[in-house]
């Protein structure tokens, strides 16, 4: 899978291992998150480490749940399950991204 | 975003480093864009393998509210962590610092609770049994599929339900009381059954009910008690209990039934033959009547050839019921075989003749002379066979091939063949041949009569001495029936001259001119009897109808014997003999009187000095022959001595049986006996009389099987009480 290849300026990824409690609210909660901020204009996809766990090591995933901002860059990583939108927006870089 | 709010902390002192380092948990500091500025010694730990150096590796920056659940991939060592972070100022910029607690033992131990929970699930599922697991409030909490099958109700529905679902009204208020009675006795620690199978139902959603077992048990667990019912459908097995009460019930009442039967027949045996004596003994005598008007004298006949054909019906359904119901007996004793086949020539021949069809028979094989076997029996099949041969046959003819030969094992076989030219047998019908209650094509049966039983009889005969009747046959072509069967080679039997038995005459012995015999009678029944009697024995015999003929047949073929019947038309016996005697040479000539009347002949027999001997008719074949010899100095072979009634069963009285041997019998035995006596047990009967025969005590056991088989109970009964 080309993880880059997308024609949205925003390509989030998020990444499980297994869809635990946490990786469902993590999911939840961006998107409602981007839903809020980026309709239309992000692409978000949900990688299992179960079913590709040699991607833990190529795309440095210590912990999960990982989003990771692919796009724009530069690259940026949250960990958690998302519960605290201020902290998820200040990472993403998404307060100065205007209100859609 | 504002610092002021925030905590200052500083890099931490040489104290708070000590701190770090001890603590347990994992602790990060990580800048907002996600990088880690610390981490602690138990942080690393966590993250060991993973990255040696966690000072400036990119984490992310943590999002969470209050704590959550991360996984640490890495394949196997997977470590699970719960994560707290709260904000902080470090080095004067805004950083999160994370606190990581190794949760890793708690969730596998979590995760094996879950798969020993799917293995309890699959457990049920794999039961064969319905299982429904309900609370104190008969609320189901747990089912199996094979409850939704049982019960035609979806999971769905069983679940939101109570157990009151699956069973028909009149049960709930007993099942109510199952868990009101777990709920107030807490100690049930075995299963138990609810009710009995005959009487507990389930109810399916379809509203038909079907018969059940249930067992329950009490489960303890963090809800509270829940009662667990392994519920079995047993409509299949009441199915397969009601059948085979139903094959008990049958076969007590077949056995019944058969018992019955047999005591019905061993009655019927004697109740029909006693009359039929009677019937055929006076009919026989009236007929001999010289004055009975020619009219009454055929009716006479009428009566007593049905006679015969009703007696010879009996038997034959007799001698089936015997046979099916196992109590044809082989009674084996020494024999000629030879004298056998004298006997069935001198039977078939005649008949055979009459109808225009050869008779031959031929013994061959090894030169044995006497054999161990069941005589009557063989007699019986061989007389059949021969009896549907000269029947089916109306030209060509029919021959007996009997021979003795040894077989594997070195037992010796005695097969004879009965070989016809007659209509023969379709293949379908040679199937049914053998067995009983069915006849050949309805045709037949009206043209030969009969019970059709004859070749069944046989069959079964021949089974209960080790052989078979067999045939091979095809339509036109004739039929060719085999008996086979296992023999013994046997010596000539001990001769008992004191018996007072009379024995059988084979023949004349060899060396002497046949003797020539004259035989008069009117009757051609009478002369056809005799002449093959003795023609079979060796005699040559001439007949003679009247008087006339008689005296014209003594000149031209000079007999040494005349056997006169006095009753003749034309020229009667007397006059006849008076004539022979006045001729010449007539003196010499041995004269011989038949009479049925002896009173009335011998006063006319005015000349009874003239003539040599006088015997009454129905004369025996033994007393004929005996006179005939002594008057003619003739030696005879004779067939070995064997008490040839006597060792059926059915003769009166047993043999050399002395009731006092009875006494030496323990009591309770001889109640024993009693009992299965006066239940007409004759199976029992048999069991106990075996088992004084192997006790050692031989006669009474003979004594007392004498009895049962030809149903002496009375005198059983009598026998038993007097000890």
């Amino acid at each position: 899978m080309d993880i880059n290849r997308s024609d949205k300026p925003w390509v989030l990824h998020l990444y499980v291992v297994g869809m635990t409690l946490a990786a469902k609210r993590a999911l939840f909660n961006i998107t409602a998150i981007c839903e809020e901020r980026l309709a239309g204009a992000y692409s978000l996809d949900v990688i299992d480490l179960i079913e590709n766990p040699a991607l833990a090591e190529g795309h440095q995933i210590f912990a999960v749940p990982t989003l990771v901002r692919q796009l724009p860059h530069p690259l940026r990583k949250v960990i958690g399950d998302l519960s605290e939108p201020e902290k998820v927006l200040a990472a993403l870089d998404l307060h100065a991204h205007a209100l859609v | 975003m504002t610092t002021e709010s925030l905590q200052p902390i500083q890099p931490p002192s040489d104290l708070a480093r000590i701190v770090l380092e001890c603590s347990v948990d994992g602790l990060l500091v990580i800048d907002s864009d996600g990088f880690v500025l610390f981490a602690n010694p138990a942080a690393i730990a966590l993250f060991a393998g993973r990255t040696a150096e966690l000072a400036g590796f990119h984490l992310g920056a943590p999002a969470i509210h209050e704590s959550v659940e991360i996984i640490l991939p890495g394949g196997d060592g997977a470590r699970y962590v719960e994560m707290r972070s709260t904000e902080i100022v470090w080095g004067g910029h805004t950083a999160s610092l994370a606190s990581l607690r190794d949760i890793t033992d708690r969730k596998r131990a979590e995760k094996a609770l879950e798969s020993s929970e799917q293995r309890y699930r699959s457990t049920l599922e794999a039961a064969p049994d319905a299982v429904v697991v309900f609370n104190a409030n008969r609320q189901i909490v747990l089912v199996n599929t094979q409850a939704e099958r049982m019960f035609g109700h979806p999971r769905v529905a069983l679940l939101q339900g109570n157990i009151d679902l699956l069973f028909p009204e009149r049960f709930r208020q007993g099942l109510s009381g199952l868990s009101a009675r777990y709920a107030a006795d807490p100690s049930h620690e075995a299963p138990e059954k609810v009710g009995t199978p005959a009487e507990l139902f389930g109810l399916r959603g379809d509203g038909a009910e079907f018969p059940i077992e249930m067992g329950v048990s009490r489960l303890e667990t963090d809800d509270g008690e829940l009662i667990l019912a392994a519920i079995r459908d047993v409509t299949e097995r009441k199915k397969m209990e009601q059948r085979s009460r139903q094959l008990e019930i049958m076969a007590a009442e077949a056995e019944t039934a058969n018992k019955a039967k047999s005591m019905f027949l061993s009655t019927m045996s004697h109740e029909i033959r006693t009359p039929m004596n009677a019937i055929l003994g006076y009919s026989q005598l009236m007929a001999r009547d010289p004055n009975l008007p020619p009219e009454a004298k055929s009716y006479l006949q009428i009566i007593n050839r049905s006679g015969e054909h009703l007696l010879g019906i009996i038997n034959d359904v007799l001698d089936m019921a015997k046979i099916e119901a196992g109590r044809s007996q082989i009674t084996a004793r020494k024999f000629a075989v030879l004298g056998l086949l004298r006997d069935l020539d001198a039977m078939f021949r005649l008949r055979a003749q009459a109808k225009g069809v050869q008779f031959e028979w031929l013994l061959s094989g090894e030169p044995v002379e006497y054999i161990l076997a069941d005589e009557g029996k063989i007699r019986q099949i061989l007389i059949n066979l021969l009896g549907n041969a000269v029947k089916f046959t109306e030209r060509g003819r029919i021959s007996l091939r009997v021979s003795l030969t040894y077989r594997a094992g070195g037992q010796i076989w005695l097969s004879a063949q009965v070989e016809d030219s007659g209509i023969g047998i379709a293949i379908e019908e040679q199937r049914e041949l053998f067995q009983p209650f069915v006849q050949g094509e309805a045709g037949q049966r009206g043209r030969h009569g009969g019970t059709g039983l004859g070749l069944a009889i046989s069959k079964g005969a021949a089974h209960l001495m080790g052989g078979d009747v067999t045939v091979r046959s095809s339509p036109g072509q004739g039929s060719v029936f085999s008996l086979e069967i296992p023999v013994e080679r046997s010596t000539a039997p001990d001769f008992r001259g004191d018996s007072g038995e009379r024995r059988r005459v084979l023949g004349i012995q060899g060396g002497q001119d046949a003797p020539r015999i004259l035989i008069a009678d009117d009757v051609a029944d009478n002369r056809d009897w005799l002449s093959a009697l003795l023609e079979g024995l060796g005699f040559s015999v001439r007949s003679a109808e009247n008087g006339e003929s008689a005296v014209s047949l003594w000149r031209l073929f000079n007999p040494q014997l005349i056997l006169m019947d006095v009753h003749m038309p034309g020229m009667d016996g007397i006059e006849a003999c008076r004539l022979i005697r006045s001729s010449a040479g007539g003196k010499d000539t041995v004269i011989i009187i038949l009479s049925a009347d002896v009173t009335s002949d011998r006063r006319s027999l005015v000349f009874e000095n003239e003539v040599n001997d006088f015997i009454a008719k129905p004369c025996s074949e033994s007393e004929l022959l005996e006179k005939i010899g002594a008057h003619l100095c003739l030696s005879y072979t004779y067939e070995e001595n064997t008490p040839s009634e006597k060792a059926e069963p059915g003769a009166a009285d047993p043999v050399g049986f002395d009731p006092k041997l009875l006494r030496k019998l323990p009591a309770d035995l001889i109640s024993q006996l009693r009992d299965a006596t006066l239940n007409g047990d004759k199976a029992l009967l048999d069991k106990l009389i075996l088992g004084i025969s192997k006790s050692g005590d031989p006669l009474s056991a003979r004594g007392l099987q004498e009895l049962a088989d030809t149903y002496q109970y009375d005198k059983l009964i009598d026998l038993l009480a007097s000890h």
